[in-house]
């Protein structure tokens, strides 16, 4: 992942490369799409902002993994909103492929764009804890200790028996060997 | 078992080591994963929510639906068996945090009472509105997600507790395992001493410990996991520091009595090279056992005794400590491992 930087080109704006790219005419990302929503991620009760949201994340990593580039999702939403864009348009769905996918699937995280690129060894962080430069450690920021003000979903799916709660419907329920 | 298998499914966070892993009990293809930068030593914790799904020709793939960011590690996590969008997540600065994966950004509600990490965190799927945390401050305490504090706080040893968990079977059955090598199983409803004033934070070790219905000596050195087996009550599996897998009959418990010592080890599973640092029966099998190590690899184990007790597989892709592993709950057969490699794998074993 380090190495990625390394090969952007340095005269065209990433950001607006990825609004530009052609995703709905890149076979590789069509193909990846398609097996990714043929596997039903995006369940039923998905709101239509989480679907928008989870096509961004996913052309994102795509768009990282094809050109070198190490682009967040952050930064993507400040860009077009920059732009005063209309909402990403959302992927057309094209019928389910059996095409090769990569099973590996990287996180962008944030912390690769900042200036705490480089993931540290376990070695090298303890060497920082010790001469107490904890300044230089990655992913040590500050998080608001708040709760969220908006209000929790509403559950609507009812408790789904466990296997072992199926089988011993069906077969009688299991010999109580203790007294309870 | 000797099939050509498809390469495992993998999703890399990189800079997050995993210290935990959960199946949503309400949807077969949605997993929790808890993680913490930096190994755990300093940094923040990371709550991942991952979708598996199936692809062609018995393969997986994975994605990562959405993240959340915590002050601190993360070493634990327990999906709500009553509300389908919550968990609870346990956190190395003894917080435990409920999320609802609906919201973005923050918590729904945090407990701060544990003085020291919170290890582990286990929501009872009997009394669907209860969890459990245990914690390095050797207390284990009852949780209500509408209660803004505890409500019942055990010592239930005198030094680290890094798991509890209820029984599949019975609603006030739980067990226990510790740095002090002991699995202990407590009836909640016997209390042989009056609990601490407001249920408050207690880290004073001359406390009495709350008697268990049971001690079983289950190790010289630490037990860092346990696991209730599904299909045999009152039979439980234990591993840890002693790299081994033992599985403990103790169907000679008197629930309402307390102060027994036993278990009667009926299988030792030996093969890890390290560690082991979680343990868990299949939930569709009474015989087949998942273990995960320092030695980098999880391992699946069958105790079926016409066959006699056996290794059947070795998972070793990951390329440090694996930390913990756990069975599909819906999917027969496919189980997942996360690691310090900050990889999580799922495959058919």
């Amino acid at each position: 992942m380090s190495s990625s930087s390394e090969s952007r080109p340095a005269t065209i704006n990433p950001l607006e490369q990825f609004t530009t790219y052609p995703f709905d005419t890149d076979q590789t990302y069509q193909q990846g799409l398609a097996s990714i929503l043929a596997g039903n991620a995006l369940s039923d009760n998905s709101s239509l902002d989480e679907r928008d949201e989870l096509l961004r994340r996913i052309k994102i990593f795509y768009f990282n993994k094809t050109t070198g580039n190490s682009i967040t999702i952050d930064e993507v939403k400040a860009y077009e909103q920059s732009l005063n864009q209309q909402d990403l348009e959302l992927e057309s769905l094209s019928p389910p492929s059996t095409g090769p996918v990569d099973t590996t699937t990287t996180v962008p995280t944030p912390s690769q764009t900042n200036e705490d690129t480089k993931i540290l060894s376990f070695a090298e962080i303890k060497e920082l804890i010790e001469a107490g430069r904890l300044d230089e450690i990655p992913n040590n920021k500050i998080i608001p200790d708040s709760l969220n003000d908006e209000t929790p979903s509403a559950s609507l799916v009812p408790a789904r028996k466990k296997p072992w709660e199926i089988v011993s419907e069906n077969q009688g329920a299991i010999p109580q060997d203790v007294e309870v | 078992m000797a099939r050509t298998r498809p390469p495992p499914a993998v999703l890399h966070t990189p800079g997050f080591a995993h210290y935990a892993l959960s199946w949503s009990p309400f949807h077969t293809t949605r997993l929790a994963l808890a993680s913490s930068a930096n190994f755990g030593l300093v940094g923040n914790g990371r709550l991942h929510i991952v979708s598996v799904n199936p692809g062609p020709n018995g393969t997986h793939h994975t994605a990562l639906d959405k993240y959340y960011e915590t002050q601190d590690g993360l070493f634990d996590i327990a999906w709500s068996e009553i509300h389908e969008n919550q968990l609870v997540t346990a956190s190395g600065d003894g917080s435990i945090r409920l999320w609802d994966v609906m919201l973005n950004d923050l918590p729904i509600r945090a407990w701060q009472e544990h003085t020291r990490e919170v290890f582990s965190v286990d929501w009872s799927n009997i009394k669907k509105d209860t969890f459990a945390s245990s914690s390095w401050d050797g207390l284990v305490k009852l949780w209500l997600p509408e209660r803004p504090r505890s409500v019942l706080t055990m010592q239930a040893h005198h030094s680290c507790v890094y798991q509890a968990l209820f029984s599949p079977y019975q609603p006030d059955v739980l067990a226990t395992c510790s740095t002090d090598g002991t699995v202990r199983i407590f009836d909640l409803r016997v209390k042989s001493f009056a609990p601490h004033p407001g249920g408050g934070t207690n880290t004073n070790f001359a406390t009495p410990l709350n008697a268990a219905s049971l001690t079983i000596p289950a190790s010289n050195t630490e037990v860092l996991s346990i696991d209730w087996n599904k299909y045999r009550p009152f039979v439980l599996a234990s591993a840890g520091v002693d790299k081994m897998a033992k599985v403990w009959d103790c169907r000679m418990i008197k629930m309402g009595e307390v102060g027994q010592v036993g278990g009667q080890c009926e299988t030792q599973l030996l093969g890890h090279e390290y560690a082991i640092r979680k343990i868990q029966w299949s939930p569709h099998r009474p015989d087949l056992l998942a273990t995960a190590s320092y030695d980098m690899t999880c391992r699946v184990w069958t105790t079926a005794p016409n066959i006699g007790p056996q290794l059947l597989y070795i998972h070793d892709p990951h390329t440090e400590f694996v930390v913990a592993c756990g069975w599909s709950l819906y999917e027969d057969g496919l189980l997942a491992s996360c690691s310090w490699d900050g990889r999580l794998n799922v495959f058919r074993p």
